[in-house]
């Protein structure tokens, strides 16, 4: 009975939806000045969504790859090509939507100590900010895809611009361009197929599009899946177009990275999957092999580049590149464990990272800088941010036991044994070459991490920074990432279980078309 | 209604507006002592009562909807009337064109009240005029030869040599207005001399300037295959290309509208642009025929067109540039796409860049209102308050603060409301969702897309121009939310205490853009229907 009731009540507009209405009655002239009234609203309903996302987790069907409850809007926007807005849920977007409301509520309660004006744009920029990304997670049509997708980027660029000076506002342009030429192009390939489909007959909804992509005529294919992946490697990001990802890392306020670096970089993942792979497949098995070389060559660059910074937050976002190049390997492999890893590692890695933010934020605010040569001897004034910052870091490490370790060693094993390299496309000789060549960059991570953890938590303080107490609130946030990264770490199958029924569909489905 | 006597009624907007001519001009020479006001109230009563008129034709638009609301409404009749031996033709999208420039008109002349208040020469000669330049418009869109259409683009030109060159405020700053109006004379001449040598081609070969003859010859494809026609043909659309003001001849656009007073840049964008949309439209139904070269040449200057006018516009607002070079390069970009979707000729891809047309009109008023205000604050208030600063700066006396667009600076500290509002207006100019601009220009690439798969190529430039105006559009939104220098340049009085017309346009705007993301099926079902 009770069950049947809180069925009843699970409405997928109102995940999307509700988040969006919080931040416009926080922004509406109505709504008080006070900073904390504001801050317990923003957080009471980001706690509430957190919650309501969980009951759909529940009552997803993880043995099905059709979508579940599904809604679109009762009119057509554009009628003339078939166009609505139709939203639905099956076992990955669902795994993502949950990402979102966790990170998100741990941002707001980071933003606490850490943001220190505009309370009423930041909290309902943050606030719609979650309403359009779970938007993105849990599209079930190309336009609402695309349209989501656009739709994030000026509120981002606000979250990025707006606590920083000229330099903040530069690097927020520069994201705003960066992924909005990808956009485009991804804008013209969603028209692309909404004109074929309407002709064709072809529902836009995701399921009727994974079935029938494939007899697509091969230029249109081939037009629509390159479209496609020059948006999401610009958000992923894959290794030459990174340029935008440290600059709007380093000059966002912690909570905003936070975001940045667990959420909105997954977006380019999981358009990668679910599009790329699951539609196009065809097609982009010729474009994979190449992807893999850029991953392992990112990964290795960008760990390299990590271990010359002396700046924390530096130090993180250069990490993030390196650790994106290894999910990308493990969707570009074709195997289902490879698929399985990327996905658990974008998990993992959506923990960690905000984790590791979260505690650079601490660390900046505490003690006022970032700089490895001013910092030192932290675990003498704060210990418990020191063991919980040494969970995160060894789950970024990937020692075993921790998140990082299964994602990591699986989606590494998938690009290893990958079925590509029998197809002698081009560079498909290279692969294994290339993935043990990213294995380094595991060699790597550990160098500037630990590198990290030396300089700022044990070495000895050039300054005496007196006495420094830690907030319930940040505690609180770095404990549970941290508990999450060691539960998960020893029972993987708490998340696997969810996804393996998709990824193993999807790998069967394709193998069978493709070999 | 077979009494032929009954047609007058799709001519009572015309009449109304000839009679409106007339009396306006009248006025002006009985009356010298009437406040500038009263003409200005007459000339909305004029348009309004023009408006009126479009009333019988009401229900059948919206019955063209294809809302269930609407099913119990007459149908509406599929006429299609010829008079005068075939040089004016009425028919259902004629009369939607007609009412689009009525409703721009309109617009224009509530928004214009600020700026010809204290107009150098007699306001009557401005109303009047201006009217006239409305009938060149309406015939435009009601021509049924290329005679009367060329005839009736004359009309609004002459006008408008006028309304550029001979009135400009006392006080303000368009003292180049003569120059812009020769700049204007010149370049219009020698597009209409194209216009007409075009025109003569087409006579020469096919033996008839009419668009129905024309169609009629196409359907049955017994089209002579001559040079002279695509030459004439190509001639007659580069010379269309300055009344809009794309590519070929689309450097004038910033030379006027520096020159003029803003209400005519209004003008110019809202109503003559409309009538020269218009006529390509009209024209690219009928002429038109895709896969010819005349088609390639077409999008090759679109094309230009997008990346031209969104370059120049980049560059004006990096270096935070006068506001009307801004809106006049809007303009240029703007109606690349319109040209863009005409220039494939096909029924869709027209349809679709009607509909852009419309959305693009939306955003133009809300733009210009919001800028129109801003400078109406600038010219009101620092021109009392600071000529003794700028004297002690300066040494002379500087009777104005540069219009430019550093002086949106700061408007977000003063007026949350009107930030936010003006950035869903330049965002929506942008194309970026929830704003009905990103919705026409999708409509706009699936429709070019149905062409065929090549139609990518020319796509992508269409894309670097977005990315283009989005970079110029964030840049625009930077400036107004930045930190003000000096707050006491803008009174917060004018923007937000009073109800006035500037906000109340530009907030309608952005209700309807947001309101058309989710709502644009009834418009475009009306479009599909009529074209």
């Amino acid at each position: 009975m009770a069950v049947n009731f809180i069925f009843s009540c699970l409405n997928i507009f109102t995940l999307v939806l509700l988040p969006v209405f919080a931040g416009l009655i926080i922004t509406s002239p109505f709504f008080p000045n006070s900073v904390v009234k504001i801050r317990r609203f923003a957080k009471g309903f980001c706690l509430f969504n957190l919650i309501y996302t969980m009951f759909f987790m529940l009552f997803i069907n993880s043995e099905t790859t059709a979508f579940g409850f599904t809604k679109s809007l009762p009119f057509d926007i554009i009628p003339q090509l078939n166009i609505s807005m139709s939203f639905g849920l099956d076992s990955l977007s669902a795994l993502m939507c949950l990402l979102t409301s966790l990170i998100m509520f741990l941002a707001l309660m980071a933003s606490k100590t850490m943001i220190k004006s505009k309370y009423k744009p930041y909290y309902s920029i943050m606030l719609i900010l979650q309403g359009i990304i779970t938007g993105i997670f849990t599209a079930n049509d190309l336009f609402t895809f695309s349209a989501f997708w656009m739709l994030e980027i000026p509120f981002v660029y606000f979250l990025v611009s707006m606590h920083g000076g000229n330099t903040a506002k530069q690097s927020a342009l520069r994201y705003v361009l960066f992924t909005f030429s990808g956009s485009v192009l991804m804008f013209i390939s969603a028209a692309l197929i909404c004109a074929y489909g309407k002709d064709a007959g072809i529902m836009l909804n995701f399921e009727e599009l994974t079935k029938n992509a494939v007899n697509f005529p091969i230029v249109l294919q081939l037009t629509a899946c390159t479209g496609f992946l020059a948006a999401f490697i610009v958000k992923m990001p894959v290794f030459p177009f990174h340029v935008w990802l440290k600059d709007a890392l380093n000059k966002a306020p912690a909570p905003v990275s936070m975001v940045l670096a667990a959420i909105l970089l997954k977006t380019g993942a999981y358009g990668l999957i679910r599009i790329n792979l699951q539609m196009f497949y065809e097609i982009f098995q010729l474009i994979a092999p190449t992807l893999i070389i850029l991953g392992a060559i990112g990964a290795v660059y960008a760990s390299y580049c990590a271990i010359n910074q002396n700046d924390i937050k530096k130090i993180i976002s250069y990490s993030i590149i390196a650790h994106m190049g290894i999910i990308l390997i493990g969707i570009c492999s074709y195997t289902e464990f490879g698929l399985n890893g990327a996905i658990f590692y974008m998990i993992a890695h959506g923990l960690v990272s905000a984790g590791l933010f979260a505690g650079q934020g601490i660390i900046h605010q505490k003690f006022k800088t970032g700089k490895l040569e001013l910092l030192g001897g932290i675990s003498h004034y704060i210990p418990e941010i020191t063991v919980l910052m040494l969970i995160l870091c060894a789950s970024y490490i990937a020692i075993p036991f921790t998140m990082g370790f299964n994602g990591e060693i699986l989606a590494l094993a998938g690009g290893f044994s990958s079925p590509l390299i029998e197809k002698g496309f081009f560079a498909a000789n290279l692969i294994q070459t290339s993935v043990i060549f990213a294995a380094l960059s595991i060699i790597l991570s550990a160098a500037y991490t630990l590198r990290l953890m030396h300089k700022t938590f044990f070495s000895l303080a050039e300054y005496d920074f007196g006495k420094i107490q830690l907030s319930n609130h940040q505690t609180a946030i770095l404990a549970l990432l941290a508990f999450a990264v060691i539960i998960f770490g020893i029972y993987p199958n708490g998340i696997m279980d969810n996804i393996s029924f998709f990824s193993s569909f999807n790998i069967n489905t394709i193998l069978e078309n493709i070999f | 209604m077979n009494n032929e006597i009954f047609n007058i009624v799709y001519f009572i907007p015309d009449f109304i507006l000839i009679f409106g001519i007339v009396l306006l001009a009248f006025i002006g020479f009985g009356t010298k002592h009437l406040a500038p006001k009263w003409h200005l109230r007459l000339l909305n009563t004029v348009l309004c009562l023009m408006l009126l008129a479009f009333m019988p034709f009401l229900p059948g638009f919206l019955k063209l909807t294809n809302l269930d609301v609407f099913s119990n409404l007459t149908p509406f009749k599929d006429y299609n009337l010829t008079f005068l031996y075939g040089s004016i033709n009425i028919t259902p999208l004629n009369l939607f064109f007609k009412f689009l420039i009525t409703i721009s008109a309109l617009l224009t002349s509530l928004l214009s009240f600020g700026f010809v208040k204290k107009l150098n020469r007699k306001i009557s000669n401005f109303t009047s005029l201006f009217l006239i330049a409305v009938l060149g418009g309406y015939g435009v869109c009601i021509s049924g030869d290329l005679i009367t259409l060329f005839l009736s683009i004359e009309i609004s030109s002459v006008a408008l040599y006028f309304l550029i060159s001979s009135f400009y405020n006392k006080k303000d700053r368009e003292k180049n207005s003569l120059e812009a109006g020769v700049k204007y004379f010149i370049i219009n001449g020698v597009s209409s001399g194209l216009m007409l040598l075009g025109i003569s081609y087409i006579y020469m070969t096919l033996g008839t300037v009419n668009f129905s003859d024309i169609n009629t010859m196409m359907i049955n494809k017994i089209l002579p295959a001559s040079p002279l026609l695509n030459a004439g043909n190509l001639l007659f659309f580069l010379a269309l290309t300055c009344k809009l003001g794309v590519f070929p001849f689309y450097i004038w656009v910033m030379d006027i509208f520096k020159g003029s007073n803003y209400a005519v840049g209004l003008f110019i964008t809202s109503v003559i642009e409309l009538s020269g949309s218009v006529a390509l439209i009209k024209t690219a139904c009928t002429l038109g025929c895709f896969g010819s070269i005349l088609n390639f040449t077409l999008i090759l200057c679109a094309i230009i067109t997008l990346v031209l006018g969104n370059l120049i516009a980049l560059r004006i607002v990096k270096k935070e540039g006068d506001i009307k070079d801004f809106l006049a390069s809007l303009s240029i970009s703007n109606l690349g796409y319109v040209f863009l979707g005409t220039a494939f000729f096909t029924k869709s891809s027209v349809a679709a860049s009607i509909f852009f047309l419309v959305i693009y009109l939306i955003t133009n008023f809300g733009l210009w209102a919001a800028f129109m205000l801003i400078v109406r604050n600038l010219r009101k208030y620092t021109i009392k308050n600071e000529i003794s600063k700028y004297e002690s700066q300066y040494g002379s006396k500087k009777l104005y603060v540069d219009e430019n667009l550093g002086s949106i600076k700061g408007v977000a500290y003063i007026s949350p409301f009107f930030a936010a509002i003006f950035t869903i207006c330049i965002l929506s100019n942008a194309g970026v969702p929830v704003m009905a601009g990103f919705s026409a220009k999708f409509y706009l690439f699936a429709n070019i897309l149905k062409c065929g798969i090549w139609t990518v190529n020319t796509l992508i430039f269409a894309a670097f121009a977005s990315i283009l105006s989005i970079c110029y559009s964030y840049k625009v939104i930077h400036i107004a939310f930045q930190k003000p220098d000096n707050l006491k340049i803008y009174k917060k009085k004018l923007i937000f205490d009073k109800i006035n017309i500037y906000v109340f346009i530009l907030s309608s705007a952005a209700f309807l853009l947001i309101a058309g993301f989710f709502l644009s099926a009834p418009v475009i079902n009306i479009i599909n229907n009529l074209i």
